[in-house]
């Protein structure tokens, strides 16, 4: 049997009785909530991107040689040496403080570069008869002087990191070995150092 | 439109109730009981926490301090900022204890993140919650009894303590401490009962990772927030 359902369209008091009605459904739902006797503990982290950005803040060079040309960019990124009469014998020692300006402890570490390609100490002694030697280091000892026995050198690049707002030392020592190779009389080189600091990249 | 006779069948006794209300209170006294009642409450804080990474401790500013935590005594809250980078972690661990008069389960936690970078998806998270099983259900211990291998001797060596050489501490014990259990953990209420203490506090190790092979380099921003609800038992 087909049953009709005759609804009687709302009038005012029926709207009158929904308005009135739903606070209350309201207010009885809001006490429902507040019988949960809930409570909770909460750990916020604000993570942000941290920044990685060494700086070349000092540097002090002694060479044998008084045409030896030494500049900073001034970016603080890059030191060029450019010796244009280099001869057997000549010497530069470089010291350079690297300064970690960003937000990140970084693991440090440095290449030999020679057109865009990493060659070893050794090559460079075999190509260039340059004789590298470097490290990093945190004090100059205390006789405060570089180049000294009692430098104290960073122990151990693998656990050691730069800390954001602090120095290290960058010695790098060359030498012009070249008494014995006349055939490079006349020739020119150009290599790079790349100091590398990286957040990532440690043990 | 309202029946006329219904209408006037429903007035007749609201007229007359306030009617015979009236001519009550002209000739009569009255006595009344008051009911004070509280009602009960869930109430947890943390009572201590550490946050470890192996990057320097100066590097994360965190809220409450040590000193600030002793001094309130407890918190619902805990924030720490800091500047991460692929592969950063740290360990979130604290001890929940129940200080309200009613018994309670500790849930798992949700997160709720605000990631206007789109970089949530990047970030790992372990949750381990300590306590121990007693005829199937899970309990926490009583607050003095909480083990030390399970919180205290947890310890991750920072790098500067690396650098300088520090040993590790006698009984260290890296993240996760071994012997998690799953939750929900019940927590009894606070307060001696028969002389004796309450299995009211639990462990929770957290670990929040931004995963190492994050490839971006831009900026970003993002505030995560872990959620430990906690209900009454």
């Amino acid at each position: 049997m087909k049953r009709h359902n005759h609804r009687r369209p709302v009038g005012k008091n029926g709207r009158l009785l929904f308005f009135a009605l739903a606070p209350m459904l309201f207010i009885l739902s809001s006490s429902f909530g507040y019988a949960q006797w809930a409570d909770h503990v909460t750990t916020t982290a604000h993570l942000s991107s941290g920044t990685e950005d060494i700086l070349i803040t000092h540097y002090n060079a002694t060479s044998n040689s008084e045409s030896v040309d030494i500049i900073i960019a001034l970016d603080q990124k890059s030191i060029t040496i450019e010796e244009p009469l280099l001869f057997p014998g000549w010497q530069l020692n470089l010291t350079i403080e690297i300064h970690n300006n960003g937000t990140l402890a970084l693991w440090m570490s440095s290449k030999i570069q020679c057109d865009n390609e990493n060659i070893t100490e050794t090559q460079l002694l075999n190509l260039f008869r340059i004789d590298y030697t470097d490290g990093f280091y945190l004090e100059p000892g205390p006789d405060n002087t570089w180049f000294t026995a009692d430098d104290e050198p960073v122990p151990d690049l693998t656990i050691w990191q730069l800390l954001p707002n602090d120095n290290w030392y960058k010695l790098e020592g060359l030498f012009f070995d070249a008494q014995e190779y006349p055939e490079l009389e006349g020739e020119s080189v150009t290599f790079q150092i790349a100091i590398y600091g990286s957040f990532t990249g440690g043990p | 439109m309202m029946n006329p006779r219904i209408a006037t069948a429903l007035l007749i006794p609201l007229l007359l109730i306030p009617m015979a209300g009236f001519s009550y209170a002209h000739w009569s006294d009255s006595v009344f009981k008051q009911y004070k009642m509280h009602y009960r409450c869930v109430e947890t804080g943390i009572i201590t926490y550490k946050l470890l990474s192996p990057w320097n401790d100066d590097l994360i500013e965190m809220w409450p301090s040590d000193a600030e935590l002793e001094t309130m005594g407890s918190t619902t809250t805990i924030t720490f900022s800091t500047s991460i980078g692929p592969g950063w972690y740290v360990w979130i661990g604290f001890i929940i204890q129940n200080l309200g008069r009613v018994p309670v389960w500790i849930d798992a936690p949700t997160y709720d993140v605000n990631d206007t970078d789109n970089i949530w998806s990047w970030f790992n998270h372990e949750e381990y919650y300590y306590g121990q099983t007693i005829d199937g259900t899970s309990y926490g211990w009583p607050r003095n009894d909480v083990p030390k291998g399970l919180y205290d001797h947890v310890y991750v060596q920072s790098q500067q303590q690396m650098q300088k050489g520090k040993p590790l501490p006698p009984h260290a014990v890296p993240p996760p401490p071994p012997g998690d259990i799953p939750p929900p953990i019940y927590l009894e209420a606070y307060g001696s009962a028969s002389g004796e203490h309450p299995m009211d506090s639990m462990i929770t190790w957290i670990k929040l990772e931004l995963d190492p092979d994050y490839p971006s380099e831009e900026e970003f921003g993002i505030e995560i927030s872990v959620i430990i609800t906690v209900t009454m038992a």
